[in-house]
């Protein structure tokens, strides 16, 4: 396994029931190490023992929402450059724009396929590290 | 001595009775210099009299006029004065004419106070400041840029207070003076329901694809072969309710885009592009359907290079639109033909069918909202009803259009027009 290949994915999403749809499509279709966090607040606190090298994250949450959560977790020194994508319902372009500017390097579309989620990840990774 | 009396006396009696001709004897006596010097008086007295009586009616006849035109202006002025809507006239310099009493209480003015003004001192930056240049281009080159049409801009109160106000200005032309009359309505009040619905169909859209998300997602692993195999017939019942979950899905989108359009809400982001990307990325999104439906999409024939402005997401949108349902209404095993050719300077793409073609009872409503091609209870083909509708209302938006003929043998043939751009000004 090369450096390069995606295998740790921190997932920060406030609804169980979508945790449990995205971990059997992380996990077991794309075989990735997923930790979930339900909030940014946890994120905060278990973000940098598990040393992902993707943070994956919702945006609308209660609490710290998701350009917040990713903002704090820019100052732990250690995933201050983990690229990260987040996932929200259709949202219109200046939104999507907004949240590449809050350091998203991609925006996935709620709700996504489960089916295909793990390839949309792997090619934006792909993509990003050409 | 009585006939010198009775002479003159004879004379003035003529003259009085304008007949001179009357026959008496003492008439004949007269030289002929006298009668000709007799009828000119009297030619010149029918005239002066006849010209008194048309000055008198002219007189009249203007008075006339003057009271109709008096009572038009007290009665236009009236209704200008219990207008609810505030009123405005200024003219081609921007000085104001005519500030109607709901104008006053609007920005807390007396009409004494602003008649006379610029129309400046009612508007915040940057207006304040660029208004007059509006007025001078205008008077300059006739370039409109609020005349016959509504536009929404900030307003200032007497107080200083800023406000949002719908305007509607036209123009008029009396004794050679340009005026402009605007019609202002204040909107804050609108614009707090706008917020209000704006933040309920926020709520209400993540409300609805949460559990939609967990729903879908959930029957797509299983669909999927994530969770095993499952029996045949708890696989098809499992299908089902994903396919379901998925219209759903789209029924969601689709309200949101309808109401987005409808309240002009919708965000475009217009660019120049190449064309057939976008035909090409419309048919590769469709092959699960096209697969699904056993037909074929293929481009038949194209342009070099075709480029158009355009909003990339909303036109790969419609031409999804437009191939999923030429797909849906296929016969199994046949060919859905996309061409695209010049028309001058538009482009048209032709997307055609091998389908059974539109109802006639459906022709003219097929645009309209929850209208399907396929009614009735033994619909097989699914949808929302509002994808065309959606797709004409986004065509619109580009200076578009989006109509359908019946093809020559068989099937439909759906086309969109779009304007070309230059192909060499491009940059994406």
């Amino acid at each position: 396994m090369s450096n390069n290949e995606l295998q740790r994915i921190l997932f920060i999403e406030d609804e169980a029931d979508i945790q449990a749809v995205a971990q059997v499509a992380l996990e077991a279709v794309g075989g990735f190490t997923v930790k979930i966090c339900s909030s940014g607040e946890e994120a905060l606190q278990a973000g940098e023992a598990f040393a992902p090298q993707l943070i994956l994250s919702d945006v609308m949450m209660p609490g710290m929402d998701g350009p917040a959560t990713l903002l704090a977790l820019r100052q732990l020194p250690t995933l201050a450059d983990t690229p990260a994508i987040f996932m929200t319902a259709k949202v219109q372009p200046q939104e999507v724009a907004q949240l590449r500017t809050a350091g998203a390097m991609a925006v996935i579309a709620k709700p996504f396929d489960p089916m295909t989620l793990a390839q949309q990840i792997k090619d934006v990774w792909r993509q990003h590290h050409a | 001595m009585n006939t010198n009396r009775h002479y003159p006396a004879t004379r003035t009696t003529r003259l009085l009775l304008f007949v001179p001709w009357a026959s008496e004897a003492g008439a004949t006596s007269l030289s002929s210099a006298q009668s000709s010097t007799t009828i000119a008086l009297v030619i010149c007295a029918i005239v002066v009299l006849a010209l008194g009586l048309a000055l008198h009616r002219e007189q009249r006849r203007r008075k006339v006029i003057e009271e109709a035109l008096d009572a038009s202006k007290i009665q236009q002025q009236a209704l200008i004065n219990t207008m609810v809507d505030a009123v405005i006239i200024i003219d081609d310099h921007g000085t104001i004419q005519n500030f109607n009493p709901a104008a006053e209480s609007l920005f807390g003015y007396a009409a004494s106070e602003v008649i006379g003004e610029n129309i400046r001192m009612l508007m915040p930056e940057p207006h304040h400041s660029a208004h007059d240049g509006y007025l001078a281009q205008y008077r300059k080159t006739g370039v409109r840029r609020v005349l016959g049409r509504r536009s929404e801009v900030e307003a200032r109160r007497h107080d200083g207070s800023i406000f949002p106000i719908e305007l509607a200005v036209t123009d008029m032309k009396i004794h050679g003076q340009h005026l402009f009359s605007g019609l202002l309505r204040d909107i804050t009040e609108r614009r707090k329901v706008d917020r209000l619905k704006d933040e309920f169909i926020a709520t209400v859209s993540h409300e609805l694809r949460t559990p939609l998300t967990a729903i879908r997602g959930s029957l797509g692993l299983i669909n999927g072969g994530a969770a095993g195999e499952l029996p045949v017939q708890s696989a098809a019942l499992i299908r089902l309710a994903h396919d379901n979950s998925e219209r759903l899905l789209m029924l969601v989108d689709d309200l949101l885009d309808m109401e987005q359009l409808g309240s002009g809400r919708m965000e475009f982001r217009f660019d120049e592009l190449a064309l057939m990307p976008v035909i090409e990325e419309a048919v590769t999104e469709n092959a699960a359907i096209a697969k699904k439906h056993a037909v074929q999409c293929i481009i038949t024939r194209h342009p070099d290079e075709v480029w158009v402005r355009a909003d990339y997401q909303r036109l790969l949108q419609v031409l999804g639109n437009l191939l999923s349902n030429a797909c849906k209404f296929s016969p199994r095993d046949s060919t859905v033909e996309i061409s695209i050719a010049r028309r001058e300077d538009r482009i048209r793409i032709n997307i055609r069918d091998q389908g059974p073609g539109i109802a006639e009872e459906l022709r003219l409503r097929l645009f309209m909202k929850f209208v399907q091609g396929d009614t009735g209870n033994t619909r097989q083909t699914g949808g929302t009803g509002l994808g065309l509708c959606i797709s004409k209302a986004i065509m619109e938006r580009h200076g578009g259009e989006i109509g359908f003929t019946p093809a020559a043998d068989t099937g439909t043939i759906f086309y969109l027009e779009i304007a070309e751009v230059g192909a060499t000004s491009g940059n994406k």
